[in-house]
């Protein structure tokens, strides 16, 4: 799996209480790096914050879903929920949550999706 | 003065990072424990989130992902503690914030361990979950005995 966040420290978090669950997780600071990486590793999934610089969740997500059809991505936000609800959904993503979340929430929409 | 360790280990101390390979580790432990007689701590740590960031990070209650995660490691820990030995006082399951090897290193200093043990998980290359540079570092000046433990899957 990969965590794309800006916030090290939160991708840190969810990788620690992910990893106790079995997940493998791979962090990354933002799009084009988290594009770097999918070329080197085979990932299943992708978890991505959408506010972030350079590249952000949106972008990333539609690029993904170009190079990798079929490859999930749940999309994280703390601004303007609703309104990026229904965009990452029209865009094509898999799952949705809205920050604050609890870790216990996002392993379950993880879960699901992975095992759909 | 640095600390000469010639004799036998007394106090054992395995880190886990609570993965899929942690029973195989702590089984180990245990059995390397049993063999000399020493007590054993088991040791994870999670990640400070408002410590490593210095600052509020937008839209998330750091105290309320810390409890989570580290209620979460206890339990784990607790679990994996049960099915390997059986009943292991508290005080000896060890769940800390924080640098994990800052957190190793002050863990040794206050428990008086003797001898360190780690996973290697041999497909990711990987020293109980470490990225590279803490493991380069712990490996340079390792503040103790290292165990290494090398775990596969099955």
């Amino acid at each position: 799996m990969l965590v794309v966040d800006d916030s090290n420290e939160l991708s840190q978090v969810i990788a620690d209480f992910l990893g106790m669950f079995g997940y493998d997780v791979t962090t990354a600071k933002d799009g084009y790096a988290a594009l770097d990486l999918m070329k080197e590793r085979r990932l299943d999934i992708v978890v991505t914050d959408i506010h972030m610089p350079r590249m952000d969740g949106l972008k990333l997500m539609t690029e993904v879903k170009q190079q990798y059809p079929g490859m999930p991505v749940v999309l994280i936000t703390g601004f303007s929920v609703e309104d990026a609800r229904k965009v990452a959904f029209e865009r094509g993503a898999d799952a949705f949550m809205a920050k604050p979340f609890h870790l216990k929430d996002l392993k379950d929409v993880i879960d699901s999706v992975c095992n759909r | 003065m640095k600390k000469v360790f010639s004799q036998d280990p007394t106090r054992v101390l395995c880190y886990l990072d609570l993965g899929r390979h942690s029973i195989q580790v702590v089984s180990y432990a245990y059995r390397v424990a049993r063999i000399f007689d020493a007590r054993l701590f088991m040791l994870h740590t999670v990640t400070d989130i408002k410590g490593a960031a210095g600052f509020y990070v937008p839209h998330i209650n750091t105290d309320k992902l810390e409890e989570e995660v580290i209620k979460a490691a206890s339990d784990k820990m607790y679990s994996i503690c049960h099915e390997v030995i059986g009943d292991v006082d508290p005080a000896n399951r060890l769940v800390m914030r924080g640098n994990p090897l800052l957190v190793i290193n002050e863990v040794i200093q206050d428990q008086g361990i003797d001898l360190l043990v780690l996973g290697h998980d041999v497909s990711k290359g990987t020293l109980s979950s470490f990225k590279v540079d803490l493991a380069e570092k712990l490996l340079k000046q390792p503040p103790c005995p290292l165990l290494v433990v090398p775990v596969t899957e099955g």
